[in-house]
């Protein structure tokens, strides 16, 4: 589970920040209340003619008199429904604008955080924060909202005409609403853990059908099939019985709303019997304040027992402006020292938390145009510094120049004018291919892509039916892991930067497609200074500069003839890799 | 995409894991219903939800009742006695719902989950899915799907519970007064229609909405799960364009819906105004005519209040029993997803599909455990055997067909009759649970799962095999992790590095106890040295047969023999240096 290091926002700072949303445009805030109000008022009309239909009904009248009466409750009924359409149009364009403009800064905020901080939080928890929460607000915000504010907007008028009616009517109604605020409160106060912890193995259940799902090949290899099924069926049990706890719960606290509205309805007709007898008031005064009462349930019920949905989109809301709260990448502009396409690491030390260095005392010197390899054993520290020379990481001690820009200290769009990565991980972004090629040049065209494309090898594009088009990534055309990174190196040659960093790019071709994607990754870099994270040594011999490490630190630097001449650390790989091709 | 004969796969064979009858719309809401005595739930539930309906309606004849004889005519005792009377149809109100929603919500939960274990258990079938599934559709699947198939009970118990409260109301008006009460059976179901009608559009939009809402949310998941590549690139910026547009469109397509959805509220109230003036002016005037009593009228006014709710509900009905039958349809349609590898035709098999190993296999004693022929045209895939003892090294220049193969190992594609053996008996004819008893096939991409490194290389409680760990080279780094064999991986391994992962899936290939291992190139994201280390250590598994799919030297110098196929040329086979002295083409592949 997430670690929460991205922080929450409380629901203090939650409440301001939704008013600054909501306030925008202060104007239109202002009509849409009035409108909905209005609407209510409409609503309100209905029990009153009733009432005087029921007086004349008592004391004998005209016909006439009752026709005229139910045109008028016609009239009502059809205004409030105009005044309802246009309230519920109005409060959608307010809060749906709103919500629009917050999932924005969101998502930027999100994808701006620097990597080392969304990775040590956990995507998962971003992920969660885009989507999950973005979802479940909007969903409050949609579909709770509008009947919330309509059914509040009820509640207040009605009570305001049963005082219009006899101010003891109105009392009489409120002895019921410390029930209600009881009731809503132990509600509230018992369920928001048995809701959170309902949420949490919801996602574990989720999380594991991922897992499951997306390993079922080594599953069915390991012949653990069943007990994967076992697995996903033990989480949503768990699940199950903290949702059964809190529908205990919610029987428990409607039980108590109607227990409020006996009490409410019983105190009703006492007072209008009272009142009635005392003659103050008419029958149908009396009929029309048990009849408001009565349709006072629904919206009651409605407001009280949407509170926690409103409550849930509030923690929703609080960690979606946790996103934004959180401190983004310092942007010092720190002018550059010299404007080079050169790489510089200045006695570079990095750790990760709680563990020995994973660089130490790192220099290293990247002339302009210079292509270095780095080779050593996995752990040796070479990931971690093509991160900090990316500024992805910043280092503890010393300064890794990137392009004249110190990268940890240097405004991201500025160092990313200078430097990219192809990293190990190939991800293709879902949508079209021209899509996944343009967000490393937006405004590239057409031949631009299909010349980046033909340039690292990718003929495969022309054999897709829809071409550029093709749908990509998650839920379209799958792209195999070799494909995937030539595409990655596609994009590296549209965004041509000047310094470029491959992080054994292709490491993963296996059988059979590493000289393809050698050539490729050719392609992308040539005419660039580059830092080339070897795997084959194929790949160091052809560099200007090999660089070994070995625990944080650079053992050997020089060229593949120099250093195979020193008969070193890279000597004794080099014979190692080649002696299995040996033919002797 | 190379093609591969299919074998003897015919419709004629159910496909799916079940063999009695195709699962169908009406199957699973059969099963989601009634299965695992949830047909008591559902008795119990309905039984609850309409006893609380029929106490609602009669909430304001219950008023009616007290304005008629203890409000109008100044008779205290008779308002005690028609409080009393309100208080019991509130008990029997309260507790008939909580019982009702109780059960419901039971039959709901542990229906949703049945169908989930249906989906969950689909996808782990041994003959595997002919057309695999991302993992977030089977979640959408195993989800919200069956969360919405299983809501049935909900439907039949509201539905239920809103006729019920329809027909007291009815009752209740012709008991008062018959023209009234015929009125409202009348204009409900007129109402009814114009109601569905209503809702037609109000469906259309709102599954616009939901679909433009879920493209922006899995963009944003997309970029964020790929922050790492999207950072490598300086493409942030570009990305948050991308959203914005997305943002947009959702944007103007929940504002399209809130139109029509706010059209519907409004022409709704404004129909039950309609309603309520109607019935109003009859029963007022039949006051007046003193054909009903004063209290009648407001019982009248009231129940046509309450009404219009079940009404509304009950014109819902259809509306949410499609897209219920939608939901049914994809867990249906995933549920007959034929089998990757079909199962053979009854009368083919030389043996029953549960054909033990034991059973067969002292006849066959002479057989090498694994042979694949290549009698076909397709000569893509070179001949071989492996042994106990031997390490056999696969060389297949295209990717592609190296997949191919250790799928077809592995029992994740069919393997076309006469291709493979497996203790001398042709796999096709084998049950998938056996073929893979024999031979370990993992596919390359292999992965971890959520547990400690023990339980994920051996099990849970097993011990380690040093012979193992030493030939997959995870002691160094595994020894350093916070609590060594002990510590828990999250998340696919993540917090470790590819070369790490690779390792301990290799660990984890060599632990298993089948006589054959086939390990698709286990070391691609392993440094040189490492490797060797790596070649060495499976020298030391005398009892097993290790097959290698690989192009690296390394491990190919290893091999006691090494095939080559592909390329159209005749597949050739030798030992690495002497393939190395005579192949071109194999110098080639190899040596890069």
């Amino acid at each position: 589970m997430s670690t929460d290091i991205l922080p929450i926002a409380t629901p203090r700072e939650t409440r301001k920040a939704m008013w600054r949303l909501l306030a925008q445009r202060p104007g239109r805030l202002t009509i849409t209340i009035l409108v909905l109000l209005a609407a209510s008022c409409c609503g309100l009309a209905a029990p009153a003619i009733l009432g005087i239909m029921v007086n004349i009904a008592a004391s004998g009248g005209d016909v006439m008199w009752l026709l005229w009466l139910a045109i008028g409750l016609l009239v009502a009924g059809g205004l409030g429904a105009l005044l309802g359409i246009l309230g519920q149009n109005l409060l959608a364009r307010i809060c749906e604008e709103a919500l629009a403009g917050l999932r924005e800064e969101v998502f930027a905020a999100a994808v701006r955080k620097p990597l080392a901080h969304i990775e040590k939080a956990g995507i998962g928890d971003v992920v969660a924060r885009v989507s999950g929460d973005v979802e479940a607000v909007s969903e409050a915000i949609s579909g709770v909202l509008p009947a919330f504010t309509s059914a509040a907007f009820t509640i207040a008028v009605t009570l305001l005409g049963l005082g219009v009616i006899d101010w003891r009517f109105a009392v009489a109604v409120l002895i019921a609403a410390p029930l209600q605020v009881f009731t809503l409160r132990w509600f509230l106060k018992r369920t928001a853990p048995i809701y959170r912890t309902v949420r949490i193995t919801e996602a574990n259940r989720t999380e594991q059908i991922i897992e499951t799902v997306h390993g079922s090949p080594s599953v069915l290899a390991l012949g653990l099939g069943e007990h994967h099924a076992g697995l996903v069926a033990a989480a949503s049990r768990e699940n199950i019985g903290h949702a059964l706890k809190g529908v205990n719960y919610l029987t428990r606290f409607y039980n108590r709303l109607n227990l409020a509205e006996l009490i409410g309805l019983s105190a009703v007709l006492v007072v209008g019997f009272w009142l009635h007898a005392e003659g103050a008031v008419t029958i149908g005064a009396a009929t029309a304040a048990a009849l408001y009462f009565y349709r006072l349930f629904d919206p009651i019920g409605l407001v009280l027992g949407q509170f926690d949905e409103l409550q849930k989109a509030a923690a929703g809301l609080g960690r979606m402006f946790g996103l934004t709260m959180s401190p983004g990448p310092a942007a010092t502009h720190a002018p550059a020292a010299v404007a080079s396409a050169g790489v510089v690491l200045n006695d570079v030390t990095f750790s990760y938390p709680g563990q020995r260095p994973a660089l130490n005392a790192v220099s290293l010197t990247v002339k302009p145009g210079e292509r270095v390899a780095i080779v050593g054993t996995s752990g040796a520290g070479k990931t971690t510094l093509a991160k900090v020379i990316m500024g992805l990481e910043h280092p503890d001690s010393g300064t890794a120049w990137v392009g004249g820009l110190d990268s940890a200290s240097a405004a991201p769009a500025e160092l990313h004018d200078r430097i990219a990565m192809v990293s190990q991980e190939v991800h293709v972004f879902s949508g079209t291919l021209a899509e996944d090629l343009r967000l490393a040049k937006p405004g590239a065209s057409a031949e631009e892509l299909s010349c980046v494309l033909k340039a690292v090898g990718a003929a495969w594009v022309e054999t897709l039916d829809d071409g550029l088009e093709t749908s990509v990534g998650a839920g379209g055309h799958q792209l195999t892991p070799e494909q995937a990174q030539q595409l990655a190196l596609a994009r590296l040659k549209l965004k041509d930067p000047p310094i470029a960093v491959l992080d054994e790019a292709t490491a993963e071709a296996g059988t059979g497609s590493a000289t393809m994607l050698d050539q490729a990754a050719e392609a992308a870099l040539a005419g660039r200074t580059s830092v080339v994270i070897a795997h084959r040594l194929s790949q160091a011999a052809s560099a200007d500069t090999v660089v070994v490490m070995e625990h944080g630190r650079i053992v050997e630097s020089g060229s593949h003839q120099e250093l195979l001449a020193n008969g070193g650390r890279y000597a004794t790989l080099w014979e190692a890799w080649n002696s299995s091709l040996s033919r002797s | 995409m190379v093609s591969m004969p299919s074998s003897s796969a015919t419709p004629s064979c159910p496909p799916g894991r079940n063999k009695q009858a195709p699962w169908t719309v009406s199957r699973l809401f059969t099963f989601t219903l009634f299965a695992n005595r949830r047909w008591k739930l559902l008795l119990v539930g309905c039984a609850g939800l309409v006893l609380h309906q029929v106490s609602e309606a009669l909430v304001p004849a219950t008023i009616g009742a007290a304005v008629d004889n203890a409000i109008s005519p100044h008779d205290a005792g008779a308002l005690l006695w028609w409080i009393g009377a309100l208080a019991v149809v509130f008990v029997v109100l309260a507790l008939s719902w909580r019982i009702g929603t109780l059960a419901t919500n039971r039959s709901f939960l542990y229906g949703s989950h049945d169908l989930r274990q249906l989906a969950v258990e689909r996808t782990l079938h041994p003959r595997g899915m002919a057309a695999r599934r991302a993992p977030g559709e089977i979640v959408a699947i195993a989800s919200s799907d069956a969360d919405r198939v299983a809501g049935l009970s909900w439907l039949i118990g509201g539905g239920l519970a809103a006729a019920a409260g329809v027909v007291t109301s009815a009752v209740t008006l012709l008991l008062i007064s018959v023209p009234l009460g015929i009125a409202v059976l009348v204009a409900t179901p007129i109402m009814l229609v114009v109601m569905h009608r209503l809702t037609k559009p109000l469906e259309d939009r709102s599954d616009v909405e939901q679909s433009s809402a879920a493209r922006a949310g899995a963009l944003a998941t997309d970029f964020v799960t790929g922050s790492r590549p999207l950072k490598g690139l300086g493409a942030e910026e570009a990305a948050v364009s991308r959203y914005k547009a997305a943002s947009r469109t959702s944007l103007l397509a929940g504002l399209r819906a809130v139109r029509s959805r706010s059209a519907y509220n409004g022409a709704s109230t404004a129909l039950s105004a309609a309603f309520l003036a109607g019935i109003a002016f009859f029963a007022a005037w039949f006051a007046v005519q003193g054909s009903i009593t004063v209290g009648q009228l407001v019982a009248v006014v009231g129940v046509a209040q309450f009404v219009q709710g079940p009404m509304a509900a009950l014109g819902f009905l259809s509306v949410e029993l499609a897209r219920k039958r939608a939901s049914a349809a994809r867990i249906a349609v995933l549920l007959a997803e034929p089998d990757a590898v079909p199962a053979p035709e009854p009368k083919e098999r030389t043996t029953t599909a549960a054909g033990s190993a034991s059973a067969v296999a002292p006849l066959l004693e002479a057989a090498p455990l694994l042979e694949l022929r290549s009698g076909s045209d397709d000569a893509a895939f070179p001949p071989f055997t492996a042994s106990a003892g031997e390490i056999v090294g696969v060389v297949l220049p295209n990717g592609t067909q190296a997949r191919l193969l250790v799928d077809t190992l592995g029992f994740r594609t069919p393997a076309p009759r006469g291709l493979v053996s497996i203790d001398g008996q042709d796999a096709a004819d084998l049950d998938p649970v056996h073929v893979r008893s024999r031979v370990f096939a993992d596919s390359h991409d292999g992965v971890l799962f959520h547990g400690s490194v023990r339980a994920n290389v051996a099990t849970a409680d097993a011990r380690l095999e040093e012979r193992a760990m030493a030939a997959a080279a995870v002691g160094d780094f595994v020894s350093q992790l916070p609590e060594g064999t002990e510590t828990v991986l999250t998340g696919h391994g993540q917090s470790l590095s590819g070369g790490q992962r690779q390792r301990l899936v290799l660990g984890r290939s060599l632990h298993q106890k089948q006589p054959v291992l086939v390990l698709h190139d286990p070391t691609t994201a392993v440094d040189t040295a490492t490797e060797a280390v790596i070649a060495d250590g499976l020298r030391n598994f005398p009892d097993k047969a290790l097959v290698l799919v690989t192009t690296s030297p390394t491990l190919l110098a290893v091999c006691d023999r090494v095939v080559m196929g592909g390329g159209g040329a005749a597949s050739e086979s030798g030992t690495h240096r002497e393939l190395l002295a005579t192949s071109a083409g194999y110098r080639e592949v190899v040596g890069s």
